[in-house]
C-alpha cells in the first residue's frame, strides 16, 4: 500500500499481482496461514502467547500482499472500484498510518498491562493512544469527503458514511437501554466505533446495489 | 403538539419558511419523542416496580432505543426528501460532524475503560452525543455558511 502511495505513476498493465501472484492466492495464503495458526494454538501446540503473536506476522504480510495485488488489478482497469486518484492514495497512507499506530500502541498495551509499576497518569496516556489512532481514521475519511475533486465518489463516500453511522449509533441506543435493564452485558465503548466499520462496509454494499460500485473508502 | 406548532410558526432558521421536508421531520421527531417517554416509563414500571424478567422485559427495555435510533431515520428521510441542495448539505455536513465527534469520544473512552483508568457508561450516551454533535455541527455551517441547518 505504502509503495503505492509513494509511487503516483499508474502501474503497468504488465505488472499484474504482486510478487506475481494475484489477490486470490494471496487470499488463500491469509486464510492458510491462519488456520494454521489458529490450529497450533487451540490444540495447545503453541502455548506461549508471544510466539503465536510473532507467528501473526505472516498472515499480516499475506494481508498486506492481498491488498496491493487488489490495488494493482483495481489500477489496471481490471477490478470492481474505480481507479485511485491522488485524495485516495493520500487516503489510503492515512490510514494505513493510522493503522500502524493502532497496532504499536495497542502491542504497548497489551505487553504493559498487568504491571503495577506504572504509574496511573502513564497508564492513562498510553490508554489514550489506540482511541486517538483509531480517530486518526475518521480523520481520514472526512479528508478524502474534502479532497476528493469527483461528485459523483464523494457522494458514494459521503452515502457510506451516513449509513454507517445509522447502523452504529442504531445498535448503540437499543443496546444501551437492554443494558440500563441488566439483560445484556456492558461492552467497552470502542465495540461502536468496530460497529461503524461494519457499517461503512454495508454501505459500500449499498453503494454497490444502487451506484453500481463500491465506492472508494 | 404546541412546541411543534411553535416550531413551525416561527422558524426563521436560516431565513426561509418549514419546507415540507422539514415539517415532517418535525413532526416524526415529535411522535418518537412521545413514543420514546411514554416507552421508558413503561420499561420502568415493568422492570423495575414490577420485576418482570425474560423476553417480555427485553420487549420492553428494547422499545426506548428503537424509538432513539428512530431519530436516525429521521434525519436520514430530512436528507432524503429535502428539496434545496444547500439545505441537504447543511444537514449532511452536521450528520458527519456529529459522527466525527461521537465515534472519536467512544473510541477514546473504550480503550480508557477496557483499562479500568475510567468508568463504564451505557452505550446509549454516544447517541446522546451525536445528538449534541448535530448542534455543534449547526455552529460550524453558521460559521462557514451563515446557516444554521436543522436545530431541532
Amino acid at each position: 500500500m505504502m509503495t503505492l502511495a509513494n509511487n503516483p505513476t499508474p502501474a503497468k498493465p504488465s505488472a499484474r499481482g504482486f510478487l506475481g501472484r494475484g489477490p486470490g492466492f494471496w487470499f488463500g495464503m491469509t486464510a492458510g496461514t491462519t488456520a494454521a495458526i489458529v490450529g497450533l494454538a487451540l490444540s495447545d501446540a503453541i502455548e506461549n502467547e508471544a510466539v503465536i503473536f510473532i507467528l501473526f506476522i505472516a498472515p499480516l504480510f499475506t494481508l498486506v500482499a492481498m491488498a496491493v495485488s487488489l490495488l494493482r488489478a483495481n489500477e489496471n482497469g481490471s477490478g470492481e472500484c474505480v481507479p485511485k486518484g491522488e485524495a485516495q492514495r493520500r487516503y489510503i497512507k492515512r490510514v494505513a498510518v493510522s493503522t500502524s499506530l493502532y497496532l504499536a500502541s495497542f502491542a504497548a498495551l497489551t505487553f504493559t498491562d498487568g504491571t503495577a509499576e506504572i504509574p496511573r497518569a502513564a497508564r492513562f496516556a498510553l490508554a489514550l493512544l489506540p482511541g486517538l489512532a483509531v480517530s486518526g481514521i475518521f480523520w481520514a475519511i472526512a479528508r478524502l469527503i474534502l479532497e476528493e475533486t469527483d461528485e459523483f465518489l464523494r457522494m458514494l463516500t459521503i452515502r457510506q458514511t451516513l449509513i454507517a453511522s445509522a447502523i452504529a449509533l442504531s445498535a448503540a441506543s437499543i443496546w444501551g437501554f437492554l443494558e440500563a435493564a441488566d439483560l445484556v452485558p456492558h461492552l467497552d465503548a470502542y465495540w461502536i466505533a468496530i460497529a461503524w466499520f461494519v457499517g461503512l462496509f454495508i454501505g459500500a454494499l449499498t453503494n454497490r446495489i444502487e451506484h453500481g460500485t463500491w465506492g472508494a473508502a | 403538539m404546541p412546541v411543534v406548532s411553535a416550531a413551525l410558526s416561527d422558524n426563521d432558521v436560516g431565513k426561509r419558511p418549514a419546507s415540507p421536508s422539514t415539517r415532517r421531520y418535525l413532526w416524526r421527531l415529535a411522535g418518537t419523542m412521545v413514543f420514546y417517554l411514554g416507552s421508558l416509563f413503561l420499561a420502568e414500571y415493568v422492570i423495575e416496580d414490577l420485576l418482570v424478567t425474560g423476553p417480555i422485559a427485553a420487549i420492553c427495555a428494547a422499545l426506548p432505543g428503537l424509538a432513539f435510533a428512530g431519530v436516525f431515520w429521521i434525519f436520514a428521510a430530512l436528507i432524503v426528501e429535502e428539496k434545496d441542495e444547500f439545505f441537504r448539505l447543511l444537514y449532511v455536513r452536521q450528520g458527519l460532524i456529529a459522527t466525527g465527534i461521537a465515534l472519536t469520544a467512544a473510541a477514546v473512552w473504550g480503550f480508557l475503560e477496557r483499562y479500568f483508568i475510567v468508568e463504564h457508561v451505557e452505550a446509549f450516551w454516544w447517541p446522546t452525543i451525536w445528538c449534541f454533535g448535530l448542534g455543534i455541527g449547526a455552529i460550524f455551517n453558521k460559521l462557514k455558511y451563515d446557516a444554521f441547518g436543522s436545530v431541532h
